[in-house]
């Protein structure tokens, strides 16, 4: 065995019990990490998760209609009424279909669905509801917002003549799988569709307003036959919104919105998140390095006879601190490999104290294998470091004072 | 036939400690030649310059003026990795106390000096240590630690260990002032008799007049100064 190592691992044996506090120290810290990670990545997933149950990663669509100035005002006028209210009628983005295939091919686009969305009115009976029209493409709209999955009562379906609504409007409205309900635009007649599913997309506002229609009934509702209001797109990697939707924006002089600046205040809470999180981490790598580090430099004091004797023997100082060195890397991994155990158990345990009635977890613990292997390395990597300042004293020591002191 | 080099040869060695006004100057132009298989006894009051002599002569101090050979290397140009490697190769300690290494067995801690010349801890340093503890008649205490052996026993180990590597000059400071009288002289026997057996040159500093007389050279420093260097009958 490499003699420093051995001497190393010899070392930590002897000094057992502070060996023993040390790693349960660094084992306590890695579990937090671990555990406390875990939640956290749990947490926001699953809050993105539900915002995305819901929104396209990325929407494109013309500039809404802005106040226009009707005109300049001259020397001494006032102007009381400045604009024009902008039209309420919708307007198609042109050669959509095009826009759609040229969308499809750029990187880190995974589906794109054209949908003709706008205002609308669902009636049943004397019963009404303000809802949002959304026609599209059934197999489209589902690579977009899985919908399909979330169908609860009947089946994903969007045949001529059929809608799907969420569960709160059907409920409002007192309609089920196969009932027909009619729907008109804020203007002009409607038509009658039967409800062909209903879905629950975890959202009450969604569930309550969205009627999902073919799209050709869509555009007709909306008098925009064959056009489109919307491009929605879905992405390969969710935080690369931004910069695909800038990307879109820049080419097509449209706009094309991003699910994380339509949604800035979760975002910034979970930046809020992820900033404790790490703020967490931070202090646990303080305080384990700082408990390696004492005990370490604790024993460089007591065993500076022996290190003396060893560099007297034909030790180079390059030697002594590997052994101190190596001494930080084995509590490092040491405690990790333990606090991995315990975090994952604690994640455990917490995901099986808050259980769904169908048995899966309330707040499900995110640890990927990822997690473990970053600590473990972390924590050696901590450990080296904590043991850098210990293992200098050892090198430096005077032998010839070691030995006459000790 | 050309003599050959001695072992050790020191010329007007100097030591001081500190500057200015605090400096004090340890040893006086020490100058001193030890033939190869000499054993050679180092005397003199306490606070003479004995110990600051030896961890010269063992590479572990540099003289502030004056040169110093081990062999035929002289040693006051090298640099701090090279007197490290020239320790390894031709000294041996034994100090006052033993410092052996208490997480170690008596045949790890004898086996150190090889292993931290190879680098690795080996079966082969292993058997030396052992064949070093035989040599001493202590082969029983090989996997013994050093809490678990008496005074004269841990001694005993740390001359092992000092002769595992097979150095050329073995350097003792009081090596039996921890000990009883008997112990003592049981232990400066076993050196007496390996220096004899190996032709290893040996320099001790003792306290002890009786141990003195079966050395083969009595070197007498005061005030760091060689007051006397005579040959005993
Ligand atoms: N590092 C040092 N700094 C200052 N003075 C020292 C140092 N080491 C030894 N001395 C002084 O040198 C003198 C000789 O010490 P030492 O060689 O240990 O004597 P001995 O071993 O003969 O008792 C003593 O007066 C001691 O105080
Ligand atoms: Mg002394």
């Amino acid at each position: 065995m490499i003699t420093d190592l051995f001497l190393a691992l010899r070392f930590l044996r002897e000094g057992r019990s502070q060996t023993l506090l040390i790693a349960s120290g660094v084992m306590l810290g890695s579990a937090v990490v671990v555990f406390l990670t875990g939640l956290l990545a749990g947490l926001q997933s699953s809050l993105i998760e539900r915002t995305l149950g819901s929104q396209a990663h990325v929407v494109i669509h013309l500039p809404r209609d802005a106040a226009s100035p009707v005109r300049q005002p001259e020397d001494g006028q006032v102007i009381l009424r400045q604009a024009v209210e902008p039209e309420q009628r919708l307007r198609s983005i042109a050669s959509w279909q095009t826009l759609s295939r040229r969308l499809e091919v750029v990187p880190g686009v995974d589906a794109v669905s054209p949908i003709a969305t706008g205002p609308g009115l669902a009636l049943r009976g004397s019963a009404n509801r303000a809802v949002v029209i959304l026609a599209g493409v059934p197999d489209r709209v589902d690579r977009v917002i899985p919908l399909r999955d979330r169908v609860v009562e009947g089946r994903y379906s969007l045949g001529g003549g059929e809608a799907l609504i969420g569960v709160g409007l059907a409920e409002d409205l007192g309609v089920g799988v196969g009932d027909v309900l009619r729907v008109r635009p804020a203007q002009g007649p409607g038509e009658r569709f039967r409800v062909a599913g209903l879905f629950d997309l975890g959202n009450r506002d969604v569930n309550r307003r969205w009627v999902v229609l073919p799209l050709r009934s869509g555009q007709t509702l909306l008098s925009m036959p064959g056009g489109v209001t919307d491009i929605q797109v879905r992405l390969d990697d969710v935080f690369g919104a931004d910069a695909v939707a800038d990307r879109i924006a820049a080419s097509t002089g449209l706009v094309a919105d991003s699910w994380m600046r339509t949604n800035e205040q979760l975002m910034v809470g979970l930046r809020g998140q992820s900033d404790s999180g790490n703020l967490i981490t931070l202090f646990v790598v303080i305080a384990v390095a700082m408990g390696i580090s004492s005990v370490l430099v604790v024993s460089v004091v007591q065993k500076s006879g022996e290190i003396g004797i060893l560099r007297a023997g034909g030790a180079s100082r390059a030697l002594v601190m590997r052994v101190f060195l190596w001494q930080g890397a084995a509590l490092g991994l040491l405690g990790s490999l333990l606090g991995c155990a315990l975090g994952y158990g604690l994640g455990k345990l917490f995901e099986s104290l808050g259980a769904n009635p169908d048995g899966t977890p309330q707040f499900p613990v995110e640890q990927p294998t990822t997690l473990f292997v970053a600590t473990v390395v972390g924590s050696v990597l901590v450990g080296l470091a904590a043991a850098a300042w210990p293992a200098r004293r050892a090198a430096n020591l005077d032998p010839v004072v070691a030995i006459r002191n000790a | 036939m050309p003599e050959p080099a001695p072992t050790l040869r020191l010329e007007r060695i100097d030591k001081d400690y500190g500057d200015g006004p605090g400096r004090v100057q340890v040893l006086h132009g020490v100058d001193l030649t030890v033939p190869r298989g000499q054993l050679v006894a180092v005397m003199g009051p306490s606070g003479s310059g004995k110990s600051t002599l030896l961890n010269i002569v063992g590479l572990l101090d540099r003289p502030s003026a004056g040169k110093l050979w081990i062999g035929e290397r002289e040693t006051s140009t090298l640099s701090d990795a090279e007197r490290t490697a020239l320790r390894g190769e031709s000294l041996g300690f034994v100090f006052q106390f033993h410092h052996l290494l208490p997480a170690l067995t008596a045949a790890q801690n004898v086996a150190m000096p090889l292993a931290v010349r190879r680098g690795r801890v080996t079966q082969d340093a292993l058997d030396r240590a052992r064949a070093a503890l035989r040599r001493l008649s202590i082969e029983e205490l090989a996997d013994r630690r050093p809490s678990e052996m008496s005074g004269g026993q841990r001694q005993r180990v740390a001359v092992a260990r000092a002769l595992v590597a097979e150095p050329s000059l073995v350097l003792a400071d009081e090596p039996t002032g921890n000990l009883d009288t008997e112990t003592s002289d049981e232990v400066f026997g076993e050196m007496r008799r390996l220096n004899r057996e190996l032709s290893i040159t040996f320099v001790v500093v003792t306290h002890d007049e009786a141990l003195a007389e079966r050395c083969d050279r009595v070197v007498v420093l005061v005030d760091g100064r060689v007051r006397s260097d005579r040959q005993v009958e």
